[in-house]
């Protein structure tokens, strides 16, 4: 299944999600690094639904919320199963709704919590029954 | 010859001048009596002559009429009775021509010939007498006789009367003429010119006097005029220094002066001070006055940064300058002061946005070293570790830039002057706000076409605090902007004037309310919301350009703002202990 741990990485900083591509496929994770919300766009309009999407917040063109919002209206089965957001601004504003993604990291945020917190959704997707 | 000696000698020149004057007029004056009395004494003579020759005459008729008598009746006495007679004509006759008044008359030596031989016939007759008459009828004969004998005598005697009479009435006539003040007119005259002279002299004197006094006047109030203008510059809380402009030579310093440089005004530092003071002269449109601005390294080592004006004065009797400058460096320092609180202010503003710009490599780097670990655990020691190793050098390296930024921008400044590379400051400038802008969304339009050898002279990283002072304006006017007015832009550009190079920093957000136009150079004018913007930042802007010999204005152009900052272009490379 599509679902089980895969990735879509997207960040300006082409160095950085690589980085956290590299670290999530030595995890067994099934990875795709994107620059920009235009190729994420166009990877989740192919039909291919990962486990997680994992965004930058300030991207040149789009904002990484624009972009968990439009992954949000896709249809279930193409819907990414956990949207997450990561910043290296200091003070954004309304963090307290982690600005409509479920998870928010702040750079240079621990791979590992970042691991551990998609690892566990995806064992909870697992569980459930198909 | 001495002034003093020159004096001396006028004087002496003056004092036999008028000894002489007063001698001769004297003299004149003595001459023109004695003339007189002389002329006077002539007529007198002249007139006893007339009496001489009267008294003659008289003598003769007396005798004739005495020998008449005889002639007639012969008295007894007629002997002595003639006798006396005889005696005294024989005297007058002697005295006509004997005496000195008979010499007075007119042409009596014509007479002396005719009238000699009498003498010797009266004597005869006198002779005669002693004896004793004739009888009666002899003697009245020879009586007779002598009356005939003396008759020419008296025909001589009427003759010389007339003449003498004719001559004294002509001598009367003049006398008469020059008589009733008329003699006494030519000195008269003398003495009226003279006193004339006198009084012109006099007025002469006493106008020369008049002018010398006020002269006297005008210089004691020159001196005093002088010496109060001395009094007050001495007062003044300012370096004041008067200097000939042609030689550049110190001719007079004040006691704040003094203590800024030496009291000596042969010190070579003052040579360094005017040299300084003139090349950063700079002409005052409409003024007399020149300005100057510079920063002066002093002979105890210390800078001092000083402000003020040439004047040309009027000292000691000839044109020069007055050179007054006020000493700012603590001015400057808390001017310094106020630009470093208004950087940490921008710096404080723009802390988030620089800690997401760390934030970013520090990311990089924590992804690499955690992959880099794995590979190193995995064994995988090989090229897949040396390129993590590098990247994640390169990113430290990324901070290292962000960081020295920071340090460099937080830099307290100095008030030291030295030529930059423009185009390089502008360019700091500008990528110290890069992030905010691209944070911010806005625009930043670059137009900066300079060659890398332009230099400008001034404190680099206060220019920096200027044009980023700018950008911070235009990004704050870009946020408050009303969105109808398009996607926000700011265009930096630089223009080449002459020797002048202009740097525009301009936004299309709306333009600058012409309300606070004219005061926004002014200490705390600000437009932006209360708790943004120190009010200091344009201020402090426009006294670090006015440093730099140039000058920073706003206008209104299109839908925005743009400020232009217009300095000189440093064509030399000069440190400032040249220019100083």
């Amino acid at each position: 299944m599509n679902r089980d741990r895969s990735i879509v990485i997207c960040d300006d900083e082409l160095e950085l999600a690589n980085e956290i591509g590299e670290f999530f496929q030595s995890h067994g994770w099934r990875v795709s690094v994107c620059g920009t919300a235009k190729d994420v766009r166009a990877i989740l309009s192919r039909g291919f639904a990962p486990l997680c999407l994992l965004t930058d917040l300030r991207l040149k063109e789009e904002d990484g919320t624009e972009l968990i919002a439009f992954a949000r209206t896709l249809p279930p089965a193409l819907r990414p199963g956990v949207c997450a957001l990561i910043t290296g601004h200091a003070a954004d504003p309304a963090v307290g709704d982690n600005l409509g993604a479920d998870l928010l990291y702040f750079k240079p945020a621990d791979p590992f919590d970042i691991l551990a917190d998609l690892e566990r959704y995806a064992e909870r997707v697992a569980a459930q029954p198909a | 010859m001495t002034p003093r000696r020159a004096r001396l000698s006028r004087r002496i020149f003056t004092a036999a001048l008028i000894l002489t004057t007063v001698g001769l007029f004297v003299a004149t004056g003595m001459l023109y009596v004695a003339q007189d009395r002389q002329r006077q004494l002539l007529a007198t003579s002249i007139r006893t002559s007339g009496w001489v020759a009267y008294q003659a005459q008289l003598e003769y008729v007396k005798t004739s009429a005495t020998l008449d008598l005889g002639r007639e009746s012969l008295p007894e006495d007629i002997v002595d009775r003639l006798s006396l007679r005889l005696e005294l004509l024989y005297s007058r006759i002697g005295a006509l021509y004997g005496s000195q008044d008979g010499k007075a008359l007119p042409g009596i030596e014509a007479y002396v010939g005719e009238l000699r031989p009498y003498e010797a016939t009266i004597s005869g007759f006198l002779a005669r007498l002693e004896q004793p008459l004739p009888p009666d009828f002899a003697a009245k004969r020879m009586l007779s006789s002598w009356r005939a004998e003396l008759a020419p005598l008296g025909e001589t005697l009427q003759k010389i009367l007339e003449r003498s009479v004719v001559y004294n009435e002509a001598v009367y006539a003049r006398e008469r003429e020059l008589a009733g003040g008329v003699t006494m007119m030519p000195l008269l005259l003398m003495f009226l010119s003279g006193s004339g002279l006198i009084a012109l002299l006099r007025l002469q004197a006493q106008r020369d006097r008049d002018r010398l006094d006020d002269v006297l006047a005008a210089r004691r109030a020159q001196a005093v005029v002088e010496s109060n203008f001395r009094a007050a510059i001495e007062s003044m809380p300012s370096v004041i220094v008067i200097f000939d402009p042609v030689v550049q030579r110190v001719s007079f310093v004040n006691k704040h002066a003094a203590e800024l440089i030496d009291p000596s005004p042969h010190h070579p530092a003052w040579q360094r001070l005017i040299s300084a003071a003139l090349d950063s002269g700079k002409e005052v449109p409409g003024q007399s006055a020149v300005a100057v601005n510079l920063a002066f390294s002093r002979p105890d080592g210390l800078i001092s940064s000083l402000r003020g004006s040439f004047y040309d004065v009027t000292w000691e009797g000839r044109t020069q300058r007055l050179l007054a400058l006020a000493d700012v460096t603590k001015i400057r320092d808390a001017e310094l002061q106020v630009m470093q609180a208004a950087k940490l202010a921008t710096l404080g503003e723009m802390a988030t946005a620089i800690a997401h710009e760390a934030n970013q490599p520090l990311a990089v780097i924590r992804m690499a070293v955690t992959n880099a670990k794995r590979l190193y655990e995995n064994g995988e020691v090989g090229e897949a570790l040396n390129a993590k190793l590098t990247r994640i050098s390169d990113q430290v390296e990324r901070v290292k830039r962000i960081t020295d930024q920071v340090r460099r921008y937080g830099r307290m400044g100095s008030s030291i002057q030295e030529p930059f590379v423009l185009k390089e400051a502008i360019g700091l400038a500008i990528s110290f706000v890069a992030e905010q802008y691209r944070a911010a969304g806005l625009r930043l339009d670059i137009d900066v076409d300079l060659p890398l050898d332009l230099n400008v002279v001034g404190e680099q990283t206060m220019f920096e605090q200027v044009i980023v002072n700018l950008l911070v304006n235009a990004r704050d006017a870009c946020e408050s902007r009303q969105s109808n007015l398009g996607d926000p832009i700011v265009t930096v550009r630089t223009v080449l004037e002459g020797n002048n190079v202009a740097i525009q920093v301009e936004d299309n957000a709306g333009g600058i309310n012409p309300a606070v136009m004219n005061r926004l150079f002014e200490p705390f004018a600000t437009t932006k919301p209360a708790g943004k913007g120190t009010g200091l930042g344009l201020s402090v802007s426009r006294n670090i350009v006015r440093d730099m010999n140039g000058d920073i204005i706003a206008q209104n152009v299109g839908s925005g703002a743009r400020f232009t900052v217009r300095l000189p272009v440093a064509m030399a490379r000069m440190s400032v202990e040249e220019a100083a």
